[in-house]
């Protein structure tokens, strides 16, 4: 019961924070919008090349802009000393971990979800088409957290981590990416995006499995 | 409470820092570590709460017969705070609690006798760093409150407790660990002030 009660108090302290720092799900949420916004300016407004684009824009814009989280998953941890409680703690450290990026990606995922439908607007998207893609990013970015946090652990505290991160992160995050987008894409010809929603949340029950425990060793071997 | 540690040997950043370190601490010691600057202090706490691997050697924690993990038996405080500055004293005391498995403990008597009661419901940022440390050392004296079954004593790990400690609080940073070891706790710590602690059984570990 004792796992349960130190992977709550993990949880609720992740929350705390991203309550107490605007910053922390703000920036995410900025970079989103512009970079969404920024892709009409440059490839023209015709409504018909913008619906070409606007998926595959949202979907990538709100993984980037995931990406920008991972790195307070440790670093500031690992800054004030208290990624020493973490791992000292006599609970496994993979359930610890799985709680700070389940809390991280319940607020991240849920806060990009909702205005990825609104930037479909942008794009012209047809609402079946923003809900579908407002669906596959709820389902993508805990995936990425999920990878990133292994990411995240490996670099812990390391000069120039965040993009190191990335080109780490960013090619595991492709399946998710592909079936998400695809999803999106299957409505838009007026088809059924089950089969690709299945496969995208086939694969965020696999990076639940095995990414918690992958983390918890790299974290380990980078503060050794 | 008992530590054994037998030829042990430690690395820094790939380089070795001490080798063949025997000794025994028995419950109820204060064992000082001492040595210069980089001769392995720190690194010798860190491998003792299981930060860190020892490069040769070992160490084993134990109680009666039973062996015991680091993170079980020891319970460090580094140089670093492990607070966050923008959570309250309390929020950061009750998430330490948690981590530890020891839920339902008593925050307040834990300040009380480091003599910050008061910064309780205080953020941690705003502190001063002497204020901090001290809210910081209370994480020692986390314990199930009284209705809760007794647990184990964990042995303290100390880099450096003193530091940033005003004179008062030092004597009673040093009044808390002689009250530990008298109550069968074990408190292993490294310092570069000459602060008296009364001890009945003390010991020095030269690296």
């Amino acid at each position: 019961m004792s796992l349960f009660a130190a992977a709550g108090a993990v949880f609720r302290r992740e929350i705390r924070l991203f309550a107490r720092r605007k910053s922390d799900w703000a920036n995410p949420l900025m970079f989103f919008l512009i970079v969404c916004s920024l892709f009409p300016f440059a490839v023209g407004s015709e409504a018909e090349r913008l619906r070409t684009i606007g998926i595959g824009v949202i979907f990538v814009g709100a993984l980037l802009a995931a990406m920008l989280a991972l790195p307070r998953l440790f670093d500031e941890d690992a800054r004030d000393g208290s990624l020493e409680l973490l791992l000292t703690s006599p609970e496994p450290l993979a359930g610890l971990i799985l709680a700070r990026v389940a809390a991280l990606a319940l607020a991240l995922a849920s806060a990009l979800a909702c205005v990825a439908p609104l930037f479909a607007l942008f794009y012209a998207l047809p609402a079946e088409v923003a809900l579908t893609l407002a669906w596959a990013v709820l389902v993508a970015v805990p995936t990425l957290l999920l990878i990133g946090a292994i990411a995240a652990a490996l670099l812990v505290s390391a000069r120039g981590g965040a993009i190191l991160t990335a080109v780490l992160v960013l090619p595991l995050a492709i399946p998710t990416l592909v079936f998400g987008a695809g999803a999106a894409q299957r409505v838009l010809y007026g088809e059924s995006p089950l089969a690709e929603l299945a496969l995208q949340a086939a694969f965020l029950l696999l990076a639940l499995a095995l990414c918690p425990l992958a983390a918890s060793a790299a974290l380990k071997i980078s503060t050794e | 409470m008992k530590l054994h540690v037998q030829s042990l040997a430690a690395e820094r950043s790939s380089r070795g820092v001490f080798a063949g370190l025997d000794f025994t601490a028995e419950a109820g010691t204060l064992l000082r570590i001492t040595g210069a600057n980089g001769a392995g202090k720190t690194t010798l706490l860190r491998v003792l709460a299981g930060l860190g691997a020892p490069a040769d050697g070992q160490f084993t924690w134990s109680h009666d017969t039973a062996l015991l993990t680091p993170a079980q038996a020891a319970c460090f405080v580094g140089h670093s705070n492990a607070f966050n500055d923008a959570l309250t004293v309390r929020e950061n005391l009750d998430y330490v609690a948690a981590l530890a498995d020891q839920p339902r403990t008593d925050a307040v008597a834990a300040l009380e006798a480091l003599g910050v009661r008061a910064l309780l419901n205080r953020r941690f940022g705003a502190l001063s760093q002497g204020q901090k440390k001290r809210c910081s050392l209370a994480r020692l004296l986390l314990r199930p409150s009284s209705a809760a079954a007794p647990q184990r004593r964990r042995a303290w790990l100390l880099d450096e407790p003193f530091v940033a400690l005003d004179v008062d609080s030092q004597a009673v940073l040093a009044g808390l660990m002689t009250q530990e070891l008298a109550a069968g706790g074990m408190v292993i710590y490294t310092s570069h002030q000459a602060v008296p602690i009364a001890a009945a059984n003390a010991a020095e570990v030269a690296l």
